[in-house]
């Protein structure tokens, strides 16, 4: 109960998507097959695991047609790595605070 | 025959038609039965009744019927459940007014609602002198007799109520006696502010708590118990069957090897049995070791993996690990080539909820 009225709150503060262009990735995050941000609840073995995957089957059953990059933010936009030497997975071609993304 | 003669033979011949068709019956002169107004009786009916009938305008008779003529106050009730009769006196008489009670020499008696005295007094000691018609009060009790009732309960085991109080043997506060010991954890401290529930069946008899020494005490009845002792810190422990013999002080100690140590429940992860969460409280026991105590404040309630702020600038994972710089660069994000378009969503991330984004440059 805690849990859900926090995240309540929380949802409430946090824009959904950013800007008219992400609706795209809206509707990524309501996609059953994008377990990832189904569960409500994530741990740095379930993000990294992604990375054991082949990228392009990933990137296909995201739905996402050019190159990506998941990354976590905390409540004030604060990068959260993900290791510490990871800034986001994803591919190299997209870099966060100038570190590229990885997909290892 | 002339005219005029015809005329009057007609008339006559129409006068006599209409005489034969509507014949006298004023004095029912052509009648075989009854005379208006003529009665007659017939054999008796009912009490003090009889039969009869009677001939009306029409010179019929009516059909019989049961016609009275009683005494005043005839059938109304009278004296204990009798009527009036026939001779306006009372008759089926009870012996007694419903109700009214009374004591036939020593046993007492009640009025049924027929009216008749019937036998109800109280003489549990058989001795056939009815409480209610001045038997003592070993009346209340089975097996008391006048010469044997005592001032107290004297005997707390013999299943009589000795003092006729309504309380035998253990009921009777006069068998109390007492329950008392010691709580201590498994490393023989005392446990101080334990409650000590002490119940009989469904039912709660006493509560008591322990004293800085870890001691509690209570008054009860004799009897046979079941104990519970609880605290926040530790483990419920209970034990059943915990005799109170007349008039003694009972001791029934959690301590030592008796089986009955209270278990500590911190675990070495810093939570406890049975619950997930991590308890400041648990710092230094079982293994359960916090960075220092503002880490453990700053861990308390949560999960094991759970990061907490430590300070302003730190962070810690918990339960066990030390502060972290955190990481204050906000998210800048960047695209070789193509737009960069991002969306996110709320998840639990260590215990925090976080923003969960996907970037994507196309």
């Amino acid at each position: 109960m805690v849990f859900v009225l926090v995240v309540s709150t929380l949802v409430a503060t946090f824009d959904k998507s950013d800007g008219e262009p992400g609706q795209v990735f809206f509707d990524l995050f309501e996609n059953p097959s994008f377990s990832l941000a189904q569960s409500g609840q994530i741990d740095q073995e379930m993000i990294l695991g992604l990375a054991s995957r082949d990228y392009n089957a990933v990137r296909k059953e995201m739905g996402v047609s050019g190159e990506f990059c998941i990354y976590l933010e905390d409540s004030d936009g604060r990068i959260i790595p993900l290791r510490e030497d990871i800034f986001g997975l994803g591919s190299n071609s997209i870099e966060i605070n100038n570190r590229p993304c990885i997909w290892e | 025959m002339d005219k005029k003669k015809r005329v009057m033979l007609l008339i006559c011949a129409l006068s006599l038609l209409v005489l034969l068709s509507f014949p006298a019956s004023a004095d029912c002169a052509c009648s075989p039965e009854c005379s208006p107004g003529q009665t007659e009786w017939g054999g008796t009916c009912g009490e003090c009744m009889s039969m009869r009938r009677d001939c009306d305008g029409a010179c019929a008779w009516s059909g019989w019927s049961c016609v009275s003529n009683p005494p005043p106050g005839y059938g109304n009730s009278c004296g204990n459940c009798g009527t009036i009769g026939c001779s306006a006196g009372c008759v089926n008489e009870g012996v007694c007014a419903a109700a009214s009670t009374q004591c036939n020499a020593t046993r007492y008696q009640s009025c049924t609602s027929g009216c008749q005295w019937q036998g109800n007094g109280t003489d549990a000691d058989a001795d056939g002198t009815d409480l209610q018609c001045g038997d003592s009060l070993a009346d209340n009790a089975p097996g008391v007799y006048d010469n044997t009732v005592t001032e107290t309960e004297m005997n707390c085991t013999d299943g009589l109520d000795n003092d006729a109080d309504n309380f035998p043997d253990c009921q009777d506060s006069e068998c109390a006696g007492s329950l008392f010991g010691t709580v201590e954890d498994s490393s023989s401290g005392p446990i101080p502010d334990a409650t000590v529930s002490i119940s009989s069946g469904a039912s709660s008899v006493a509560t008591a708590y322990t004293n800085s020494s870890g001691r509690y005490a209570a008054g009860v009845n004799c009897g046979t118990y079941n104990l519970a002792v609880m605290h926040e810190d530790y483990a419920p422990l209970t034990q059943s069957g915990v005799a109170v013999p007349p008039s003694t002080a009972a001791s029934f100690n959690f301590t030592g090897n008796n089986s009955a140590i209270l278990a500590i429940t911190c675990e070495s992860d810093c939570t406890k049995a049975g619950d997930e969460q991590i308890h400041a409280s648990c710092d230094g026991i079982n293994g359960c070791a916090f960075y220092d105590g503002q880490a453990a404040q700053a861990c308390d309630l949560a999960k094991a993996g759970w990061f907490r702020d430590y300070d302003e600038a730190q962070e810690v994972e918990c339960p066990s690990g030390s502060p972290q710089t955190k990481v204050n660069i906000e998210a800048s994000i960047t695209c070789s080539e193509g737009t960069l378009v991002q969306s996110s969503t709320i998840v639990l991330y260590r215990g925090k909820p976080v923003k969960l984004v996907v970037a994507s440059c196309g």
